[in-house]
């Protein structure tokens, strides 16, 4: 999977063609603009600003739709991230010939560079033909696709998740793994392993009317109280969910049915009052499944509420850094936990969680 | 093995709290409680000490014979190694241990509880670290 480091040198090789090619990535970023035009998107994430340019119509009609409930930025502000999206099937600009071979499987593949050239993070996904290269000192960041019609459905319930991640790990935001939905009072973080119950529990509290700013991600601003920042206004519902949430699963989206993925639901355009683009919060949740009839909720120490958090979090998007451990160890220190006992009766799990945010409000 | 050791950064991450310590192994996977008496030993062994200087600092602690301390010690340092959690290092630890600094309720002996329901995860993430040439570079004339 990584092989180690050979001897490490004072000034790597990859330096030099590294900066050739992000130079020549954006001189032929340039060309495509001047020859196709792009949709120009500004939103805000946390507060910052982020600006999109989608190179072919495709991009913006597979990656925007996710990110379109955010709120609208000032199209005169200086970005704190700008993406520019690039499909080189309409562009008519091909991305320049990169200095690395493409590997041989289909997996992506996620370059690490050293210390020296450690501003630039790089993603492959061969069977996509995608490759996402950002650049942390300037806060910019390249994806070159072929053919947009190739990508896969979870970059459209989902998109650009890795550079998000890699965005936030310059701003003090933490990409975790959990869905929060809450009241006018604040959220829950809802964390555990898949088949957990998160993803259900959010999308009962959204099917109830709560506030929802996901079902799967968002990005956690430490603080007091700590902060769920909106990413994707999307929610994914499995075979189950489909049968046990009709009015959902009458709403969902499937892009590409031959992938096999879960459906995607949009959630702001169906309840568009229910989104939020942030919520402080309240407490952390570990929903179990347990097979009895009734919901309850325990209170459970930080050190347990962490070992439901973290693990997933970390190893869905590894670094090296330890920043993103130790704000979720502070936000288990400061914020209560509890283990949510879901019962069978599935009305009293939103009325549960509602009356839990009241009490730790 | 009777050595002194540090945590096996940057690949392991941790986080103590006062009746448990969570430690992270990017490299594998693998999650990891620390209960008993352990997270009372743990920042000691971080710090250098040896596995003799931690059963001596939890006799003085608990009523223990020292010859269980010892065995209990050695198999919590032999497990931490066995999974790559800790690795030997040159220097010897700076300040001695003060037992009266910490407070143990009741012994029990250091126990760890290993997690590997997760290490699909990394297997979605391959990773290719460049080298000093340049990898992935292509090869020359290509």
């Amino acid at each position: 999977m990584s092989r180690p480091l050979p001897s490490r040198a004072p000034r790597s090789g990859a330096a030099a063609w590294i900066e050739d090619y992000y130079g020549r990535l954006e001189a032929a970023c340039d060309r495509a603009v001047q020859r196709v035009g792009a949709c120009t998107e500004t939103r805000l994430i946390a507060g910052r600003t982020v600006r999109f340019h989608f190179i072919g119509e495709d991009l913006h009609a597979i990656l925007f739709p996710a990110l379109a409930h955010l709120a609208v930025g000032d199209a005169a502000s200086a970005a704190d991230l700008e993406v520019f999206a690039w499909e080189t099937r309409l562009a008519g600009e091909p991305l320049p010939e990169p200095p690395w071979a493409w590997p041989d499987d289909a997996e992506p593949h996620r370059v690490c560079f050293p210390p020296d050239v450690d501003q630039f993070r790089l993603m492959i996904e061969p069977e996509s033909e995608a490759q996402l290269l950002y650049r942390t000192d300037r806060r910019r960041a390249y994806l070159g696709v072929g053919d947009a019609r190739e990508l896969p459905t979870h970059w459209y319930g989902a998109p650009l998740r890795r550079l998000f991640h890699w965005w936030g790990q310059g701003e003090n935001l933490h990409l975790i793994h959990a869905g929060c939905i809450g009241t006018e009072a604040g959220g829950v973080l809802l964390a555990g392993r898949s088949g957990s119950g998160k993803s259900t529990t959010s999308l009962l509290g959204l099917e109830a009317g709560m506030r929802y700013v996901g079902d799967d991600s968002c990005l956690l601003q430490p603080g007091a109280p700590a902060i769920a920042h909106c990413l994707y206004s999307t929610g994914r519902l499995h075979g189950d969910h489909l049968s046990r949430f009709p009015r959902l699963a009458s709403r969902v989206v499937e892009p590409r049915p031959q992938d096999g993925e879960k459906p995607i639901l949009y959630a702001h355009r169906h309840f568009p009052a229910a989104v939020a683009t942030a919520l402080p919060l309240r407490a952390l949740v570990l929903p179990r499944v347990t097979g009895l009839p009734d919901t309850r909720t325990v209170r459970i120490s930080p050190a347990e509420g962490l070992l439901g958090l973290a693990p997933s979090t970390l190893f869905q998007m590894p670094s090296k850094d330890a920043d993103r451990l130790r704000a979720m160890a502070r936000f288990v220190r400061e914020t209560p936990c509890y283990r949510l006992e879901l019962g069978t009766q599935l009305e009293q799990i939103a009325p549960a969680l509602g009356r839990l945010i009241a009490s730790s409000s | 093995m009777s050595g002194q050791f540090r945590l096996n950064e940057p690949d392991v991450t941790f986080e103590g709290f006062e009746s448990e310590v969570l430690l992270i192994n990017l490299a594998n996977g693998n999650y990891y409680s620390l209960r008993g008496s352990a997270p009372v030993l743990w920042p000691w062994l971080l710090q250098g000490h040896s596995v003799e200087v931690l059963a001596a600092a939890l006799a003085a602690l608990c009523d223990q014979p020292a010859d269980t301390l010892r065995r209990d010690v050695q198999a919590f340092v032999d497990q931490l190694i066995k999974e790559a959690l800790i690795v030997p290092r040159e220097d010897g630890p700076v300040d001695p241990i003060d037992p009266t600094a910490v407070k143990l309720a009741a012994y029990a002996p250091p126990t760890i509880e290993a997690y590997t329901d997760m290490q699909d995860l990394l297997l979605l993430d391959p990773i290719h670290e460049v080298d000093v040439t340049g990898w992935p570079k292509k090869p020359a004339g290509e």
